[in-house]
């Protein structure tokens, strides 16, 4: 459960966020921990003219939200859309701020639904995009890169450019960009989302190998209740819009998991039972 | 690139020749059967053989207004880019100078050319401010929209990555800019070699030779209409010229941006 921890507004400057993480890593608290949050966001009002004047609306996404997620811990948090899942990965990540309660994590990296990678650059240069920000020179970035790629799964490919690599691929490469951030907690939304059936099952195997030897703490936003049970170690359900936690389901199975595994269909069936969608498992 | 694509290329070469080659017949028949006169349209044989005749003249005028052409694109290309990013990066400064932007595309040049070289004296610089001024608005246009194409979720990427603002810019916005930017560019060199006519014949100068803007100006008063069309298509294949160099160009800045066919991003 959530500990109790020192109301701390979220700094907009990740660089901020890291020095407060650090005493809280020192005092070996949770990796991420949301106490009581609640947010909102104007959106248009419906039907009118995108315009100020014409109204807007308040929506809240997330309404008296707590969750803590434990260092090297991969929690999957389900829900239905527009159940401020997003919303609760860029409050993690920093790029919002709560309108109540309180976010503490350490420095945490997006990998945003569309892969976002940059067109004009090579995957293995898109990868090592945050190496260069965080100042190394493009030998160096490329150099720890390629480090990873093999590793990936992504080696013979350091050269295409996205348009050239298929949507696997092309997700593969926004997870190494992700994982060498070199930030602590991995905040991946949907990320599989895009993908077909056949291709996503690919991707989740591969992903639990990846972080089997890649070790970090994990929020992984997913509307696929079956990859949150083959992935995660806790399945977090959401409640519809305003979104807090409705039900914790733990997995407590190692990883590779199959997916006809007692367990993993166990949490499928209890998280689409919170869902409201039946015990159809 | 590759063999069929060169042939591909050499092929596609015949369609604008031959369009090329059949209005030239109808004009020589048009003027020859026809009840127009010489000094009104000359006839391209005649055009052909004044451009032989005054090669010399022609090419020292043509390579004065080619210096201009070049010179005052690269000026509105560098404004006009620089003008965009500082429009980019400053919103006030977009609702402060856009009006201002669209305003000066309908100062009819000849109002501010003698203020130029009074400034500036009769040299070449008034004349590249004026290229420059017919010039800068596609580009900063063009370049303004794609500096804000950039997908709205990238901003909070590179946030999570811990950029600056300058590196975003640099490692995002900028490159996603550049296509728009060279399509601007397009434009604005279309416009250039007539913005070039308009500099040299609205702005007093000294010169024995004073580009070929100023010379078809003195011809088709003086009754040398052959000489001036023969200008006229000089200017006419340098535009043609000018616009394939720029797209060789690029091919080589922006080649992410050459796709293959029916593919999107």
């Amino acid at each position: 459960m959530p500990t109790e921890l020192q109301s701390r507004p979220q700094p907009r400057d990740g660089r901020l966020a890291r020095s407060g993480a650090g005493e809280l890593a020192q005092a070996g608290a949770s990796a991420a921990a949301l106490e009581g949050v609640s947010r909102s966001y104007r959106a248009p009002a419906r039907g009118g003219l995108r315009r100020r004047s014409r109204g807007e609306r308040a929506v809240q996404a997330l309404g008296g939200m707590s969750l803590a997620v434990a260092p090297g811990e991969l929690v999957a948090v389900v829900g239905p859309s527009g159940c401020g899942k997003s919303t609760l990965l860029e409050l993690m990540c920093g790029l919002q701020r709560p309108d109540a309660g309180t976010v503490a994590c350490l420095p945490a990296v997006l990998m945003p639904q569309r892969d976002l990678l940059l067109g004009w650059l090579g995957a293995l240069d898109n990868a090592a995009l945050g190496v260069r920000i965080a100042g190394a020179s493009r030998a160096q970035a490329r150099e720890r890169a390629g480090a990873l790629f093999a590793e990936l799964g992504l080696d013979g490919f350091q050269r295409a450019r996205p348009h050239e690599l298929s949507g696997g691929m092309r997700q593969r490469v926004a997870f190494a960009r992700t994982l060498l951030s070199g930030k602590p907690l991995l905040c991946l939304d949907e990320p599989f989302g895009a993908l077909d059936a056949i291709t996503r099952a690919q991707m989740q195997d591969w992903l639990a190998a990846v972080l089997a030897r890649e070790r970090r703490t994990v929020v992984l936003v997913t509307h696929d209740v079956e990859e949150a049970a083959l992935l995660a170690d806790r399945v977090l359900v959401l409640s519809p819009r305003p979104g807090r936690v409705l039900a914790e389901i733990p997995v407590q199975t190692p990883r590779p998991r199959a997916r006809t595994a007692p367990a993993v269909l166990e949490a499928r069936r209890r998280a689409l039972a919170e869902l409201g969608m039946g015990a159809t498992a | 690139m590759n063999g069929a694509g060169a042939r591909a290329r050499a092929s596609s070469l015949w369609a604008p020749l031959a369009l090329v080659a059949a209005l030239l017949a109808a004009w020589e028949l048009y003027a020859d059967f026809s009840s127009v006169q010489e000094d009104l349209l000359p006839a391209p044989h005649a055009v052909a053989s004044a451009l032989w005749h005054n090669g010399g003249m022609i090419w020292r005028n043509f390579a004065v207004t080619a210096e201009q052409v070049v010179l005052g694109l690269a000026l509105a290309l560098a404004g006009g880019f620089a003008l965009a990013v500082a429009i980019h990066l400053l919103p006030l400064l977009r609702r402060a100078v856009y009006p201002l932007a669209v305003g000066s595309q309908a100062v009819p040049i000849p109002v501010v050319g003698v203020l130029l070289v009074f400034w500036w004296g009769f040299g070449i610089f008034p004349k590249l401010v004026v290229i420059a001024l017919i010039c800068f608005f596609p580009v900063v246009v063009a370049t303004v929209d794609g500096l804000a194409s950039v997908d709205p979720e990238q901003p909070k990427l590179m946030r999570t990555l811990d950029a600056s603002r300058w590196q975003t810019f640099r490692f995002a916005e900028l490159p996603a800019a550049l296509p728009a930017a060279l399509s601007g560019a397009r434009i604005a060199l279309a416009v250039g070699v007539i913005g070039a006519f308009i500099a040299e014949t609205s702005t007093p100068t000294g010169e024995a030779y004073a580009g070929l803007g100023h010379e078809i100006m003195t011809d088709a008063g003086g009754f040398q209409t052959p000489r001036a069309y023969a200008a006229t298509a000089v200017l006419f294949a340098f535009a043609i010229a000018c616009f394939y160099a720029l797209a060789l160009a690029e091919h080589a800045l922006v080649p992410w941006h050459t796709r293959p066919r029916g593919e999107t991003t």
